[in-house]
């Protein structure tokens, strides 16, 4: 690459000015104000034009604005016309305040090629060489200032060649880099040591807190399912409970309808038999056979004379007494059980009087006949009451006979013979008996009472079987009641602990933790915890590349470096040092003649300014390599030399001329004098600048 | 046989209003707690919505397909919610819960005291209810989360009239179009609909909406991921008195979510990319995912944090790092014969996915240059 023409439209104290410069070595001699520094700022930023970059101007961006923008106004701009390696030439345009007009025109063609120069939003020429504007000031353009500051602290020959091989904004190194990111990752990640409380030790103690607390409400979750499991089953176990005891109950229900229905049949059938019409009638007859016989006794106590009794008569109607009372009795218990019966009540009533009736006239005969049997009576009116007495006996005989007969139970002739036989059988003690045992069974209540019970029973047994499966109420067995009453306690049991469940499920239930929430809680602190691992893997893996590159380089950069220096260092120092070495750790650089190594930190200023001069154009040849020749831009790097490191720098310089373009600019007439006697030197000579 | 009993359907048949997969409780883990509640709300309003379309359009009947709530992540609060909502439809509603809303001893559907115009579906096999003289919903539950058999394998309708079946179930044939994880509950085959007898099943399972001759998915009413399309929401079903069908579908959602990509390949500066989102922002309104995809410009600052703009009234953003990579213009840079240039090779070489290889080059550069703000994830 040749810079063969330099235009300003305004830049600094310069308006509207060309320099038209040499192929090989062009020097630009002027005195002091004379502008140098300011075209030699003017031809960088032609080639490499200002970054359009956001953010902060950075500190050489500030002071480049301060030093160059135009002193009188007027449009920023420069322009260089370029011709590349292959003979292509171009011309690049710069506005340098607006920075968007700047572009690069192929001259061979008219077509915009700013594409191909395109660096952090800004054509830059530099690119074509494998350099940036950035690196251009730590290579290929030597500032005064540069010299200067070497010359003030050696040490810096390092840092420049660092900064240069770093190959970035011109101003940090890698170093500087890695201690940026090393800086992120303590700020942004930090240790994962316990207790610190840096990112990601705060974002893993967050995810554990998340991770419990979704376990917590996922257990809160379970707990409440397995509870309401549980509730099913305790719900299944009461209405199970349940269901046994409801079977239980219809089948007792049932079991006792039954009775009731069996003990009304038996009442009504026991009531039948105690109220047997011809039992009644014959008794009935029997009693006023009874009460007959008395009257007629009675009757014929005045003219009957009465033998003394007889052991065996007495005996005799002792018996005949007690049978009849017996008789008697039983009949009014007979009676009385009508009576309780209800129904026959009426019948019972009489049958009841007329036996209690007829035992009583009966002890009163007896009573009589004793105290009467050795009396003797006859008169006239006696034997009427006689006669109507025998009369009622052979009615009453007659009417029992009767009734006898229509039992069944005559023999066809004495019809108290029939009677004391009927007896004999049991006729009056089989009512009696079924009266009793009507009067035990049908109780207090009656036999209406027991039909109502037995109503009611059958009611509450339809009520029971309601709803009931007929082939399970089938073998369902008969529990007692007290078997029912457990049955009963049970399925209450049951219900109540179903029901304490319940409570507890929906207590669960209403206190349920929004599990969703935990979820998205969890999965944002995991997102977190990944996202901080990422970028300490990502931070990590950029700080690993960047020292392995840049301890590579600087391996790589460090010999070549050495034997470029080397190869003029004897020249440039009158063969006081004839080897020069770069350590590819520190990028310090030493020397050597025939002595031992000196760091060139610790040389005079002198040799330190011709050693940063060898090693810029080092720099330039190993950075550039197999790219376009660019251009070396000098600013008075002869100052400090006396006049034989002088006469060996422009040596120097014309010999890099001759592969590569080389633009001095000095304030020594010596110099200018010096190149107008090389035969490929151009000299343009600059006046002091008026009222600059 | 059960009967709602007070379904009034005119001469003119039944109008029914079907809604599926509402999926109330759903945890949205991919928008973080806050948005989480804010989406969880959402479907809640669009669920209303969909009783709110039942009254409006003078609905006889509405129908829940499944998957109303999620079991593991519900609440007493959402049971309440629901038995509101449902007790103020006005009209018999009909439930046949899901795999996601089974039916089980501790689920909102035994827990809650329903309104008597709710009718829960609680065998396995599908029952009867007859929602009007001559028309009866079939419907069914399942009773756990999985391993539910298919409803239609052994059912044989012997009503007379118009069946309908109610119930949440995979048809074989559309399982293709939902996705690879969608899992196929209680699948059936659209042919057994009409064998068994219905004239129509009303299902829901699929949350990618499907009208077919013989079954309707109405889809997820409300969004619940990115990416969502078919014009999902209520679907109103007009039964006619001859058994014919008339469907119109009905947006409920009440927030909607958008996918966006901005490729950012050019965009050379920050600024530049933030005003490149909002334009990309602009008429969108609901919750917006933002994915930056293209070339990465070095020195550009993509952190999805500081590019998301905040939240307005109508508008919530979500930008993410999609597929980026490496600019071409870096070929250049990692010519040159310096650190930078070498770490660029190194970068290039290195075995690394291409969106980290992408974020690896970006924080090296930025460091480089001497940015401090290096948490370029």
């Amino acid at each position: 690459m040749r810079i063969e023409r330099v235009e300003v439209t305004a830049f600094g104290p310069l308006t509207s000015q060309t320099l038209e410069l040499g192929q090989a070595l062009t020097v630009i001699a002027g005195p002091n104000e004379s502008a140098k520094s300011t075209w030699h700022a003017a031809i960088v930023a032609a080639l490499g034009g200002r970054r359009r970059g956001q953010g902060k101007p950075s500190k050489a961006e500030r002071r480049f604005v301060e030093l160059h923008a135009p002193w009188d106004g007027g449009p920023w701009r420069v322009g260089a016309s370029v011709r590349f390696d292959d003979g292509r030439l171009v011309h690049v345009e710069h506005d340098l305040a607006g920075k968007v007009a700047c572009r690069v025109i192929d001259l061979t063609d008219g077509r915009d090629v700013s594409a191909e120069f395109t660096n952090d939003g800004a054509v830059d020429l530099m690119t074509a060489c494998g350099l940036t504007r950035t690196l251009l000031p730590l290579t290929a353009s030597i500032a005064q200032n540069d010299v200067l500051a070497v010359a003030a602290d050696p040490a810096q020959l390092a840092d420049v060649l660092s900064r240069a091989a770093t190959g970035s904004n011109g101003e940090d190194t890698a170093a500087d880099a890695i201690g940026l990111i090393d800086a992120a990752l303590s700020r942004a990640v930090g240790s994962e040591r316990a207790g610190s409380t840096k990112p990601l030790a705060r974002a893993r103690a967050d995810l554990d807190a998340a991770r419990s607390q979704l376990a917590s409400a996922r257990s809160a979750r379970r707990q409440c399912d397995d509870a309401a499991e549980q509730l099913g089953g305790l719900l299944r176990q009461a209405r199970d409970t349940d269901d046994e005891l409801r079977y239980a109950q219809a089948r007792a229900g049932v079991e006792r309808s039954r009775r009731c229905a069996a003990d009304l049949r038996q009442a009504q059938s026991l009531a039948e038999l105690a109220a047997d019409a011809h039992a009644g009638a014959i008794e009935r007859a029997a009693a006023e056979l009874a009460a007959a016989d008395a009257d007629l006794a009675h009757a014929a106590m005045p003219v009957t004379a009465t033998a003394p009794a007889t052991g065996g008569r007495r005996h005799t109607r002792a018996s005949g007494w007690w049978a009849g009372g017996a008789a008697l009795f039983a009949a009014a218990a007979v009676g009385l059980g009508l009576y309780a019966g209800g129904v026959w009540r009426a019948v019972g009533v009489a049958a009841a009087l007329a036996a209690l009736a007829g035992a009583g006239a009966l002890a009163r005969r007896q009573r009589t006949r004793a105290a009467v049997t050795t009396e003797v009576v006859d008169s006239a009116p006696w034997a009427s009451a006689l006669s109507l007495a025998r009369g009622r006996v052979v009615a009453a005989e007659q009417a029992l006979a009767a009734s006898l007969t229509a039992a069944g139970s005559s023999d066809g002739d004495d019809p108290r013979r029939s009677l004391a036989r009927w007896r004999a059988a049991g006729g009056a003690q089989e009512a009696a008996a079924a009266a009793a045992q009507l009067a035990q069974l049908v109780g207090p209540g009656g036999l209406p009472g027991l039909e109502s019970e037995a109503a009611r029973a059958a009611e509450e047994a339809r009520a029971a079987i309601a709803g009931c499966d007929p082939a399970r109420l089938a073998v369902t067995l008969a529990v007692s009641e007290r078997e029912l009453q457990v049955l009963a306690a049970a399925a209450r049991s049951s219900s109540e602990q179903a029901q304490r469940a319940a409570g507890a499920v929906d207590q669960l239930l209403a206190s349920l933790p929004d599990v969703a929430a935990a979820e998205e809680e969890l999965a944002s602190a995991e997102a977190n915890v990944a996202r901080l691992e990422g970028l300490s893997q990502l931070l990590s893996t950029a700080r690993q590349l960047l020292v392995d590159a840049q301890q590579a380089v600087h391996r790589d950069l460090a010999p070549q470096l050495g034997a470029a220096i080397s190869r003029h260092l004897a020249t440039v120092t009158a063969g006081r040092y004839t080897q020069a070495l770069v350590d590819p750790a520190t990028l310090d650089v030493s020397v050597r003649g025939d002595g031992p190594w000196r760091r060139a930190a610790l040389l005079s200023v002198g040799t330190a300014e011709q050693i940063h001069l060898l090693l810029r154009i080092a720099l330039v040849d190993v950075l550039t390599v197999g790219r376009e020749r660019c251009p070396l831009i000098v600013d008075d790097v002869t100052v400090h030399a006396d006049a034989d490191r002088t006469h060996a720098l422009l040596e120097l310089l014309a010999s890099v001329a001759e592969h590569r373009q080389v633009v001095l600019f000095s304030q020594e007439q010596a110099v200018a004098a010096w190149a107008r006697t090389q035969k490929y030197a151009t000299v343009i000579a600059l006046d002091p600048l008026i009222g600059a | 046989m059960l009967s709602v009993g007070y379904a009034s359907v005119g001469s003119m048949g039944c109008r029914i209003v079907h809604v599926a997969d509402v999926h109330l409780d759903a945890a949205f883990t991919w928008a973080g707690p806050e948005l989480g509640r804010a989406r969880r709300r959402a479907i809640r309003d669009a669920l209303t919505a969909a009783v709110a379309l039942a009254t409006r359009e003078r609905a006889d009947l509405i129908t829940l397909g499944g998957d109303i709530y999620e079991h593991e992540r519900s609440t007493s609060d959402t049971g309440q919610f629901l038995a509101d909502l449902l007790a103020g439809a006005g009209v018999p509603v009909l439930i046949a819960p899901g795999n996601h809303d089974w039916l089980g001893p501790a689920s909102l559907y035994a827990r809650q005291a329903w309104p008597g115009n709710v009718h829960i579906f609680t065998t396995a096999s599908l029952t009867p209810v007859e929602v009007a003289a001559g028309l009866n919903v079939w419907g069914a539950a399942h009773l756990s989360p999985a391993n539910t058999r298919p409803f239609l394998d052994s059912v044989v309708v012997d009503r007379p009239g118009i069946n309908l079946a109610l119930f949440h179930g995979a048809e074989r044939a559309s399982l293709a179009g939902q996705g690879a994880d969608k899992v196929p509950h209680a699948p059936f085959e659209a042919r057994q609909i009409r064998a068994a007898g219905f004239v129509h099943a009303l299902v829901g399972h699929y949350h990618r909406p499907v009208d077919a001759d013989s079954y309707t998915y109405p889809g997820n009413p409300e969004p619940l991921t990115f990416g969502e399309t078919g014009e999902r929401g209520a679907v109103i079903v007009d039964v006619a008195d001859d058994g014919q069908i008339a469907r119109s579908r009905h947006h409920v959602s009440v927030g909607q979510l958008t996918d966006l990509t901005l490729d950012v390949t050019g965009l050379d500066y920050t600024h530049v990319v933030r005003a490149a989102i909002d334009q990309a922002l602009r008429g969108h309104s609901g919750l917006v995912r933002l994915t930056l995809t293209g070339e990465i410009p070095p020195g550009v600052d993509l952190n999805p944090v500081s590019l998301t703009p905040p939240p307005t009234g109508d508008l919530a953003v979500l930008v993410r790092r999609g597929r980026l990579r490496t600019p071409q213009m870096l070929d250049d840079l990692a010519a040159e014969h310096t650190v930078r240039g070498e770490f660029l090779r190194r970068a290039q070489l290195a075995d690394l996915d291409a969106d980290v290889r992408a974020q690896v080059i970006a924080t090296g550069l930025r460091a480089l240059a001497g940015e401090r703000d290096l948490e370029v994830d």
